[in-house]
């Protein structure tokens, strides 16, 4: 049996990672970014990174609660904006990036930069 | 310690409700008067399901928690609601019958009206709060594991809810009752119960009844928002008549879908500035978190001490939730002298008061602080919250008991499921998203993000005040490393 290992990251620590990796604007359509990690989910290198995020079988995307509460509460905590007037992209300051850089993927997630910049790529690529 | 299944002791508590009870003769439809929905009726199999000790039970269930204590006419309760739930759902259906009176059945009519009737079956006192507790029992945990997919993010009372309609004795009694005794069309069961959970559905050309009750604008909300925002006397409306004018089912489509034209899109947006605003003025209100919290230290209380019971039931799994009431909670009788004194300062309304107040707005660099961002994620954390409790009690020498020392982080709301799901249709005959002609959910998100606020709670008194708010503001800076502002200690209002 597979040895469960004691996580040191936790989901939101995986989402905020990825803004490392993504520019500094992307779009935040919620259909494609839940669609994106749902399908990475399933991919056995992904699965330790992203096994938290359960998807509900919605229509006309599979949506994970957890996924949109965690990427609304890093707006909350400012690490994350979405750009008015139109609110069609996220955006992620020079300031924020680096803070996530040096204080979770350096510190939580240097093992698993990567399958995260992997992850990032791909979302990228839907986006 | 066994874990008994979830299933298992809903059996035995259907049975228990069902065992004394005998159904009294219903001949005619009932008229129930409402006074945000107006004069409704009530098929006779309907009243014989509302009258069941089930729903019953709901009248002496809070909708808003313990909201009256802050908005004095916000009294209404589980079983207004279910009544107001059920109506709504009755009206969609007869809208819907104008585009698709083929799949609009009477039988479908059943279906939906009576998993709006049971919706709510498994709410336990004071609502919400009991939910935020039964979520963190063993064998809730452990049905949801076992379940992936179908109970993930549902909250325990839809669980519970599901659980009920599903118990072999609920069911044999529908059957007796619905189909045997009123004569109603053999009706699926089952689906009943997968409604109230919008998963598992077996039939997935159901899902139109499914979204009815459990969608992205559903009767439950199309009704809580109006209630809730009624009786406490908020002035936040929903044009209800609009949207029944606008809705419709999308017969062809697969799976068969509700549906919004343009013109009654604003309803929808109606129903999410609605949602943000009631929590932001209501649920989340600072007072309203206060009365929670100290009702939460009644079940801490409990929790600490194995002897402490309310009726005999040590409140420790979810299903006591089910056997009690909220009078057995606050009353004085039989009770420890320690519980006595903190539900009479509950009666009293003697409420803890604002130590901190924090926010973006009261934390230094939000933007660039990882800790602020690890400190919020403790919404998701109850266990982690607590340790972070303790450790403030600690701080402050243990002066005072843990459960008058509370740090609240009220959880997140989100938009965008709801704001994807809804599909409404131009003129034209195109379909998209709510969210795609202007991102609403996400416009909302940044209000939310603006208006959210966590707070340190702590005894009344100016000396105790300062003393919890300076602890607890080191306490953050050397857990998490964030510092907080000046704003943090005025918005606490010490005086």
């Amino acid at each position: 049996m597979e040895e469960k290992r004691p996580k040191t990251f936790t989901p939101s620590d995986v989402i905020a990672a990825l803004f490392v990796y993504l520019p500094k604007e992307f779009s935040n359509d919620p259909a494609k970014i839940h669609s994106t990690i749902a399908r990475l989910q399933k991919e056995a290198e992904y699965k330790y990174l992203l096994e938290d995020f359960e998807f509900l079988n919605y229509d006309p995307f599979p949506y994970s609660p957890l996924l949109g509460r965690i990427l609304n509460r890093l707006q909350e905590s400012r690490l994350l904006a979405s750009l008015n007037p139109d609110y069609d992209m996220y955006v992620v300051s020079e300031e924020s990036k680096k803070a996530i850089e040096e204080g979770i993927l350096n510190k939580k997630l240097y093992d698993q930069r990567e399958r995260l910049s992997e992850i990032a790529g791909e979302l990228s690529a839907a986006l | 310690m066994t874990v008994q299944s979830l299933p298992a002791v809903i059996e035995e508590f259907v049975k228990a409700c069902l065992e004394h009870y005998t159904a009294r003769k219903v001949a005619t439809r009932k008229v129930i008067h409402d006074p945000i929905l107006g004069t409704n009726s009530f098929e006779p199999h309907e009243v014989c399901l509302i009258d069941l000790p089930f729903c019953q039970r709901l009248r002496r269930v809070s909708q808003t928690d313990v909201a009256s204590l802050v908005f004095p006419s916000a009294n209404q309760n589980r079983f207004e609601h279910t009544l107001g739930v059920t109506t709504i759902a009755g009206r969609i259906i007869e809208s819907l019958r104008k585009s698709a009176s083929r799949i609009v059945t009477e039988e479908a009519e059943i279906q939906v009206r009576s998993a709006a009737i049971f919706h709510d079956i498994g709410q336990g006192p004071f609502s919400h709060l009991s939910d935020g507790i039964i979520a963190q029992f063993p064998e809730v945990i452990q049905y949801r594991r076992d379940n992936p997919g179908m109970f993930s993010e549902q909250k325990p009372h839809e669980m519970l809810s599901y659980l009920i309609v599903k118990s072999p004795s609920f069911q044999s009694y529908l059957k007796d009752e619905m189909i045997g005794k009123h004569g109603c069309a053999e009706i699926d069961i089952d689906q009943i119960a997968e409604m109230i959970i919008a998963a598992g559905l077996k039939d997935e050309l159901s899902l139109w009844k499914a979204e009815i009750i459990n969608g992205p604008f559903d009767a439950d909300k199309l009704d809580y928002l109006q209630r809730d925002a009624y009786f406490s006397g908020l002035k936040i409306g929903i044009d209800l008549d609009r949207f029944l004018h606008s809705v419709w089912l999308d017969s062809e489509s697969s799976p068969r879908r509700l549906k919004v034209l343009t013109s009654g899109a604003v309803t929808l947006e109606q129903i999410l500035f609605g949602k943000v605003l009631l929590y932001n003025t209501m649920y989340h209100h600072q007072k309203v978190l206060a009365a929670e919290c100290a009702l939460k230290g009644i079940f801490e209380i409990l929790e600490d001490n194995p002897g402490y019971t309310i009726h005999g039931r040590r409140m420790d799994k979810a299903i006591d939730f089910l056997y009690i009431t909220e009078e057995d909670i606050l009353s004085l009788e039989n009770k420890p002298e320690e519980l006595r004194d903190y539900i009479q300062r509950f009666l009293h309304r003697d409420l803890l008061k604002r130590a901190l107040v924090i926010s973006a707005d009261t934390v230094d660099s939000p933007g660039t602080s990882i800790g602020y961002k690890d400190f919020k994620d403790l919404a998701e954390d109850p266990k982690g919250l607590k340790d972070l409790r303790l450790k403030l009690v600690a701080a402050l020498n243990n002066k005072y008991p843990i459960y008058d020392i509370w740090i609240v982080l009220p959880r997140t709301a989100t938009f965008s499921d709801e704001a994807s799901r809804a599909i409404i249709q131009d003129p034209g005959g195109k379909e998209k998203s709510l969210r795609e002609p202007f991102r609403v959910d996400e416009w909302l998100t940044a209000y939310w993000s603006n208006k959210w606020t966590g707070y340190v709670f702590c005894p009344a008194g100016k000396e105790v005040r300062n003393e919890v708010a300076k602890k607890a503001s080191d306490l953050l800076y050397d857990e998490y490393g964030f510092a907080l502002n000046d704003g943090a200690f005025e918005q606490a209002k010490i005086r």
